[in-house]
């Protein structure tokens, strides 16, 4: 696909965003950082948005919170954790009501793991974008035979 | 002169030869003696037959009679009236008889014809007074008889060859009746050689003269054992004042024995029980410890995650900073030969690749970056270093003995920035420290009270699932005996029906699972029993909770022992 991608990573740590940020310099997309949730959604609201990388623990609204209205909101958007919690029920309630792609632990590998996830996640949703558009397609065909 | 009030004295003179009977009978009759009556008669058999109808209170009598002769006839009298005053006539050149009868009961003797008025009268009262004394004698004696018979505790009299020379009837009762003339140890113990003086009352008074007693294991005849307890005390002494014999009784103290064993086994028994819970509550207070330090581990592992995690990504980043300026640094090398060699197409073809690479690289965003890189890692590994040494200071494992200076405010802070993960999303932390002196204390100890009660204020406000971040007060202060801490949420409080047991141990709020119910009972015996302090808690529900500790200033911390110590310069 040729049009441009965004990423938007979420951490209220904004030392933690300017690593990130270091790190993802080189990479082939736009990069959106916001230090809440709150901010991550206005975000949201202005951009186009094609992977969320959130840390789970945040001041006010939670990691999980702004999952769950990501999923309702843009449900396209492939959802990445990135977070230091590790204990099994964390890990079950962001998959289960998160419905994440990923889940990365903190403290993570840049070249090793970080970097080929994102990549993996935009290629996931650009198939999951063809396929809609795929099916879109042939329920357009289906209804456009049903008109004639 | 013989009592005054005497009555008048009954006499009988048994004599064969009337002559001498009539004249002793003038005798008695011309005395001063105040008189009843005088019998006077020949034959034994005429003196028995008068005896047994008649009081009398003196026999006047020849033992040389016609029916009987020599001692036999005062043991005939002896026999019938035992306590009637007897004097014995005998014949000259009989004092011999006289004497042994004297041994056998009479209480005088005179020889005939040789005797005048007076000697007779003053044979007469010396033998009253002597059979009167005889009397009292016998009496105090059966009396005695009596009473050491009647003790029903066994008692024995020894010599100093240790055999035992008299026992009474309880001893005989309880240990047989051969006890006489054998040695005690023999006797009561079957024993060849003497008891040691360490262990036998009787060689202890032997040995100083004074009273001891022993306690000893006894079989009797029955062949039952039975507990004594032995008083043993000199009776009779030689003229040195040292005892000869040693007189010993024995109380049966077996019932108490059993009743002192019985007392001792049970005492033993709540000894054990005793060390057991102390062991117990050692685990207990152990497994509390690792469960507060595994609440804590989440807490501080995450607190690490964050900048370990940036300053590790930085670090990856740095290092392909690096790959690129290094891959500049080549093509300067080829620019610097460009020049030695005057090349100067080279020179700015070179040049050009080199603007290229720059661009293509974005180095001058590098270089912009390079400072604040290095400023965030560096923040971040302090940040690591600084929770580590919060740590330590928390649990002060390098603290070399258990009690030391602890400034309250200073544990304080290094309690918050350990708990810092798990307060910071649900509370705000606000500090009022007054200006406390250093008490003594073991300062890990005092840190996980407050950390227990920190989380629970914490987990309190936390389920309420509120909107608004919960507050926490802390509040430091002393008086003139003690360093006080406040520590008040504004969490859902504790109902009063729950507020009696909260130091209980395992009583506990939280769902299964969540709670050991132990925190705030090793707090409590943390401060109170360890530290001589007060920890107390004023809560409303709805309104909040407030614990209040309090360390006397002239601490003198004990039980330390029990607290895992390591000894000093150990």
């Amino acid at each position: 696909m040729s049009e441009r991608r965004t990423v938007l990573f979420v951490d209220d740590e904004v030392r933690l965003l300017r690593a990130l940020e270091r790190g993802v310099a080189d990479e082939p997309y736009d990069k959106l950082f916001a230090e809440s949730a709150k901010e991550a959604l206005m975000l949201l609201e202005e951009n186009d948005v094609q992977v969320l990388v959130t840390d789970m623990r945040m001041p006010e609204m939670s990691g999980l919170d702004l999952l769950r209205i990501v999923k309702q909101r843009y449900p396209n958007i492939v959802r990445i954790v990135l977070s230091g919690y590790t204990q099994v029920t964390t890990l079950l309630t962001a998959i289960n009501e998160g419905e994440i792609y990923r889940f990365i632990t903190k403290p993570w590998k840049m070249e090793e793991d970080f970097r080929p996830c994102i990549r993996q996640a935009l290629e996931y949703h650009d198939r999951q974008t063809e396929r809609d558009q795929a099916s879109d397609a042939l329920v357009t065909a289906d209804q456009s035979d049903n008109a004639d | 002169m013989y009592s005054a009030n005497a009555s008048p004295l009954r006499i009988l003179i048994l004599e064969d030869d009337m002559i001498d009977g009539q004249q002793i009978k003038r005798m008695l009759s011309r005395s001063s003696l105040v008189l009843d009556r005088i019998e006077l008669t020949d034959y034994l058999e005429n003196g028995l037959q008068l005896l047994a109808v008649q009081d009398l209170d003196i026999i006047l009598l020849d033992l040389n009679l016609p029916d009987s002769n020599g001692l036999a006839t005062l043991k005939s009298i002896e026999n019938t009236c035992p306590s009637v005053a007897k004097i014995v006539i005998t014949g000259e050149g009989d004092e011999q008889l006289g004497l042994q009868a004297v041994a056998q009961g009479a209480q005088d003797y005179l020889i005939k014809g040789g005797f005048d008025a007076n000697t007779l009268i003053r044979a007469i009262h010396y033998s009253l007074e002597r059979k009167k004394s005889e009397k009292a004698l016998r009496e105090s004696k059966s009396q005695l008889d009596a009473m050491l018979e009647s003790l029903g505790d066994p008692m024995i009299m020894v010599d100093k060859a240790l055999c035992i020379i008299w026992t009474n009837e309880a001893n005989t009762n309880l240990f047989g009746d051969d006890a006489i003339g054998n040695q005690c140890h023999m006797f009561y113990h079957d024993e060849e050689t003497p008891c040691t003086s360490e262990s036998s009352a009787i060689i202890q008074a032997f040995q100083d003269g004074g009273a001891h007693s022993c306690d000893a294991l006894m079989t009797d005849k029955n062949d039952r054992q039975r507990y004594f307890h032995w008083t043993a005390n000199a009776a009779l002494r030689d003229k040195e004042g040292k005892p000869t014999t040693v007189i010993a009784i024995g109380r049966d103290i077996t019932d108490r024995k059993t009743a002192e064993e019985s007392i001792r086994s049970a005492y033993n028994e709540v000894e054990r029980a005793n060390h057991e819970l102390k062991e117990m509550q050692s685990q207990v207070v152990q497994s509390e410890k690792l469960a507060s330090i595994g609440q804590l581990a989440a807490g501080v592992a995450h607190e690490m995650n964050t900048p370990v995690g940036f300053v590790s990504c930085n670090f990856e980043t740095l290092e392909s900073y690096l790959k690129k300026i290094l891959e500049l640094l080549d093509m300067y090398e080829v620019l610097a030969r460009c020049v030695e060699a005057s090349d100067k197409n080279h020179r700015l073809e070179t040049l050009k690749r080199i603007k290229e690479a720059k661009v293509k690289m974005r180095f001058d965003e590098i270089l912009g970056d390079l400072q604040g890189l290095f400023e965030d890692s560096r923040e971040g590994l302090g940040r690591v270093t600084s929770i580590i040494q919060n740590l330590r200071d928390f649990s002060r494992i390098d603290q070399a003995c258990d009690l030391a200076e602890y400034n309250l405010n200073e544990g304080i802070k290094t309690t918050l920035t350990v708990a810092r993960n798990e307060v910071k999303y649900d509370a705000e932390v606000k500090t009022e420290f007054g200006d406390v002196p250093t008490v003594f204390c073991n300062a890990g100890q005092i840190n996980q009270v407050f950390l227990n009660i920190l989380v629970n204020a914490v987990q309190a406000i936390r389920s309420q699932e509120r909107e608004t971040p919960g507050t926490i007060l802390i509040r430091t202060y002393s008086t003139d005996t003690d360093v006080v801490c406040e520590i008040q949420d504004n969490g859902p409080g504790i109902s009063e029906d729950k507020l009696p047991r909260i130091f209980d141990p395992f009583f506990t709020t939280k769902p299964a699972g969540k709670g050991t119910g132990l925190g705030l009972s090793v707090s409590y015996d943390i401060i109170v029993n360890k530290h001589k302090g007060q920890i107390w808690v004023d809560s409303n529900s709805n309104e909040g909770t407030k614990f209040t500790i309090t360390l006397p200033l002239t601490v003198a911390a004990t039980d330390n022992a029990d607290a895992e110590s390591i000894p000093a310069g150990g």
